[in-house]
């Protein structure tokens, strides 16, 4: 009994670690339609600004965590303006974005050795171990567990209960549309863009604290977050949690009856199965 | 408008690759004054971190080389190659380092695969290839030009398994990372373990969340868990994992897990953690080395003893050529029956009739963020727990 | 002693090693592009299928002996039938979501490699893959990828201009019109890709015996992005493009190996010129240098 409800803790975090990797992701896709894979190296790079301003620079941890934010706040910007841009005007098709976000993704890798070197880091960190219902949890866990909650709670008022949510949906709906109403598309994507790309700071802070740094993350958290989106369905917010719920199970439900070195293997064919079945994933929907 | 603009992309392209063509060229022009040496590492990639340590030692012994003169006079100058971990990267920067830039010698690689991917062109090209980190038992038949300065799997394991045994620990549970390295480390410590290894599973680099594997394992009720990561990284996760876990259990690692400054950064996690170390000589070059390091970082190296194992190959390099020449059949030859008990920072060591090397080991313990030999306390049995 | 600078000759070991690696890469960018640009399937798990061919014929040559031309038949052949297995999602999926499947696919492939540890050896590796007594030398081997290569381009070439061809580029502009035309949709697709299966299966052989060493990594995403990038330089939906482009992008990034940095930083520095120089090209023409089409999304 200990047992099952310490695999289901388990479960739970490392789902609201994939939610957190997808949350951006996704909000970015459902406004945008770009697949920002690029998502994950933003939050690899500022998961090593956090890294840098609290360990090296020994910063308040409060304010490193500020400084992790607008890392990536601006990271997301800056490639919304230079690339993602540029290519809308080009009109450019989705083989265009595939390899530009690949590309970019690269890159941030590449930078993070440029600057900070190749070594992993760590930052030490480690909380208090709770005892609840058996299952041993740490005071960053639940931390993490509640953040979780609370930004997909922001997220869904957001998009359904303010003027933005509204632009945003008309804007990823039909463009066209959008600016004839009036809506300055170009402004709405910047904003999704600002606004997913702080997710990513958030989701890096989470990250460098529980899991530590390794220069090429990125490309791990991409795979990830991708993963979770896609079963969820990549324009739902409901969806990626739901889809990163359902990786996690998975995944535990790997390591436990086949072995550890089985878990990617078992979450690919998932996500092979899923997109088989339900190319739109759960909650997805089909736009026209 | 578009058309103009497709082709002033066409010309800068075209002047891009003259300009780029230019450089190529030129680039391989004379090498006079310099003993040039190839360098296969991954500096990108997922192995970027073994890599760029690996280049850290290698510049740190050939400034110091440089700086007392180099060479027979000459300066020994690195080219670097990014191998990226991958055959085909390899496969064309060994080639360009043995065809163009015209090497006799090339240090690396850091992984097995690239090694074994590099040692057909160098044998081919009669070019000597010294390996600082490679442990795959399949580099011992690659060639008669291939050597590696690192010493076999076998003995630390064997070490720690028989360590275990005498302090009455006979269930084992092992974790072990998917790695040429840590797999061999495993399959030894599991070939000379006589007692019952009740748990045994892997996993896959870049894994970061082992709670599930280690709720597992604590469910086969093991003595005993014996970590071999590739990295420290992975390893500290998997000591955090197993402590937030609320475990106590003895924790044996390998030597990938021997990094000075995290262990002294973290002592609750590490201490009694047993791991066999290559044992760095506590005077002469080993110190010299690391404190040279420091000097020229800034901080303690992250994987000690492959960083003294690649500044060691440089040195060895350095004083073969200095005595037969820039010759790599006559180098090989001198590993073969020169080197005997050489003194380098990583040991005394020697290369047995397959060019690898041996060198001597010790069991060591994390006492309060430092490392303690075990020797010096061998009759004291530690405490069965890790957790504070 | 013997082993002299001799700046010419040894540029020319070089050049012909980059030789037979440029031939394996047209080969799979050709066949890529058959699928991606003719066909409009944006299939992802490409590299993955080539991994597949590598290790078939890895194995059958290494460990069961098997002569060189029979390893790479089947190679071709097994490849074959697994792109034909993963053609069957396009008959419901299309567009990025189809990029989705294979891309999954792709990361299946890898994760199968890396734990069929008794056939694979996991992420150890294949060492010491044979390569056969005639193409010893490496002048001889790419005087064999020249001559598939070469023969690959013209068969493709044919094909693409004929009534075939347009009808997969009819399928790619817009299935619903072609159906209407009476075109098979489906098992043109299923046709294209086969036919792409095959060849990258055979190029991922080539490559494995040339390197004489794989392992999972070498068939995962840099090796996609070199599959996109010689495809998007060079022009989607153009067989010469597919060419030219391959041989641009070695081009462009053989040459960074001389320039000069510093040593911590040659290795990221490369990644990102080579990056930037892709997401340049991108940029101004979304279509490559000698492209025709544009592909929805």
């Amino acid at each position: 009994m200990d047992v099952f409800v310490e695999l289901v803790f388990h479960g739970l975090i490392a789902a609201c670690i994939y939610a957190l990797l997808a949350s951006g992701l996704v909000f970015i896709y459902s406004t945008t339609r770009v697949f920002h894979l690029a998502h994950g190296g933003v939050i690899a790079l500022s998961a090593y600004a956090f890294w840098f301003t609290t360990s090296v620079l020994s910063w308040n941890i409060v304010l490193s965590a500020l400084m992790a934010i607008v890392t990536s706040t601006v990271l997301g910007l800056v490639m919304n303006e230079l690339v993602y841009e540029p290519l809308r005007r080009r009109n450019s098709k989705g083989l265009g974005y595939l390899i530009a976000t690949i590309a970019l993704l690269m890159i941030s890798g590449a930078l993070i050795i440029a600057i900070f070197g190749g070594q992993n880091q760590s930052l030490g960190f480690s909380s208090q171990v709770h005892v609840i219902v058996g299952a041993h949890v740490t005071t960053l866990q639940l931390l993490l567990m509640a953040t979780t909650v609370v930004i997909f709670f922001l997220l869904h008022l957001l998009s359904t209960h303010t003027r933005f949510g509204k632009t945003m949906r008309a804007t990823a709906d039909n463009e066209v549309v959008a600016s004839v109403l009036g809506i300055d598309t170009r402004q709405i994507r910047r904003l999704t863009f600002a606004l997913g790309s702080a997710l990513a700071g958030v989701a890096a802070i989470f990250y460098a604290l529980e899991f530590n740094l390794d220069p090429n993350m990125g490309v791990m958290m991409a795979i990830k977050g991708f993963t979770a989106a896609v079963i969820g369905g990549p324009g739902s917010m409901t969806g990626a949690i739901v889809g990163s719920l359902l990786l996690s199970g998975v995944e535990q439900a790997s390591v436990w009856y086949l072995g550890s070195s089985w878990r990617n293997a078992m979450a690919f064919t998932l996500l092979f199965i899923f997109l088989l079945m339900k190319p739109h994933g759960l909650f997805g929907r089909r736009f026209s | 408008m578009a058309e103009k603009n497709n082709n002033a992309l066409l010309w800068t392209i075209g002047i891009v690759l003259i300009v780029l063509g230019f450089v190529y060229f030129s680039a391989t022009g004379g090498s006079g004054g310099t003993l040039k040496v190839g360098v296969l590492t991954p500096l990108t990639g997922d192995a970027a971190s073994y890599g760029t340590a690996m280049q850290r030692a290698y510049d740190l012994a050939v400034s110091q080389i440089n700086a007392a003169g180099g060479v027979n006079g000459k300066n020994i100058e690195l080219v670097y190659e990014d191998s990226k971990c991958d055959g085909a990267a390899a496969t064309t920067a060994t080639q360009k380092l043995v065809s163009v830039d015209g090497v006799k010698f090339i240090l690396g690689g850091t992984c097995s695969g690239e090694t074994l991917a590099a040692a057909p062109i160098t044998q081919a090209a009669r070019v000597l290839l010294l390996s600082p980190s490679a442990t795959s038992p399949d580099i011992t038949d690659a060639g008669d030009l291939v050597f590696r300065t690192y010493p076999s799997d076998d003995f630390e394991a064997k070490m720690v398994a028989s360590y275990a045994e005498s302090t009455g620990q006979m269930r084992a549970a092992i974790i072990s990372e998917t790695t040429d390295f840590a797999q061999g480390v495993r399959n030894a410590f599991k070939a000379s373990y006589t007692g019952e290894v009740v748990f045994d599973e892997t996993f896959n680099s870049g894994e970061t969340d082992f709670r599930t594997l280690i709720t597992k394992l604590r469910a086969a009720n093991p003595q005993m868990v014996y970590v071999s990561p590739q990295s420290p990284a992975a390893g500290e996760l998997i000591l955090k994992q197993i402590a937030e876990s609320g475990m106590n259990v003895a924790v044996f690692a390998n030597n990938a897990m021997i990094d000075r400054s995290a262990i002294a950064a973290n002592p609750s996690l590490y201490e009694e953690v047993v791991m066999a170390e290559v044992q760095l000589p506590s005077e002469g070059k080993a110190v010299d080395m690391l404190t040279a390091y420091e000097a020229m970082y800034g901080n303690s190296p992250e994987f000690v003893a492959y960083t003294a194992s690649a500044y060691d190959s440089v040195y060895l390099l350095a004083e073969a050529v200095g005595s037969v020449g820039e010759d790599a059949e006559a180098v090989a030859g001198y590993f073969g029956y020169q080197v005997v008990d050489w003194p380098g920072a990583i040991g005394t060591f020697n290369f047995d009739e397959n060019g690898d090397a041996e060198v001597e080991l010790t069991l060591v313990q994390a006492i309060s963020g430092a490392l303690v030999p075990l020797q010096a306390q061998a009759n004291v049995v530690p405490e069965v727990e890790t957790t504070k | 002693m013997a082993f002299l600078a001799d700046g010419l000759v040894s540029m020319d070991a070089y050049l012909i090693h980059l030789g037979s690696l440029i031939g394996i890469y047209i080969l799979m960018s050709l066949s890529f592009n058959l699928v991606v640009g003719y066909t409009g399937l944006l299939n992802l798990g490409h590299v993955g299928l080539m991994g597949i061919g590598a290790y078939v014929s890895a194995i059958l040559v290494k460990n069961f002996h098997l002569p060189f031309a029979l390893g790479l038949l089947a190679a071709g052949l097994l490849t074959m039938c697994v792109a034909g297995i993963l053609a069957l999602p396009a008959k419901k999926i299309k567009g990025d979501y189809y990029a989705l499947v294979t891309l999954g696919f792709l990361f299946v492939v890898f994760a199968v490699l890396v734990n069929g540890e008794s056939v694979t050896r996991g992420t150890l590796g294949i060492p010491g893959i044979p390569r056969p007594e005639m193409f010893l030398s490496n002048s001889m081997y790419l005087l064999l990828v020249a001559c598939i290569t070469a023969t690959t381009f013209l068969f493709l070439d044919r094909l693409v201009h004929s009534p075939f061809g347009r009808a997969l580029e009819a399928v790619r502009d817009d299935e619903e019109v072609a159906q209407m035309l009476g075109k098979p949709v489906f098992k043109l697709k299923l046709i294209a890709m086969m036919i792409s299966g095959f060849i990258v299966g055979m190029a991922g052989a080539l490559l494995a015996h040339f390197v004489q060493f794989i392992a999972p990594n070498s068939f995962w995403l840099d090796l996609l992005v070199s599959a996109l990038s010689g495809m998007m330089i060079g022009g989607v939906a153009s067989m010469r493009g597919t060419v030219v482009g391959v041989v641009i992008l070695f081009a462009l990034l053989e040459p960074l190996r001389f320039l000069s940095f510093p040593s911590s930083l040659i290795g990221p520095l490369r990644l990102m010129i080579m990056m930037c120089l892709l997401l340049f090209i991108i940029l101004r023409r979304p279509r490559g240098l000698m492209g025709r089409a544009e592909l929805e999304s």
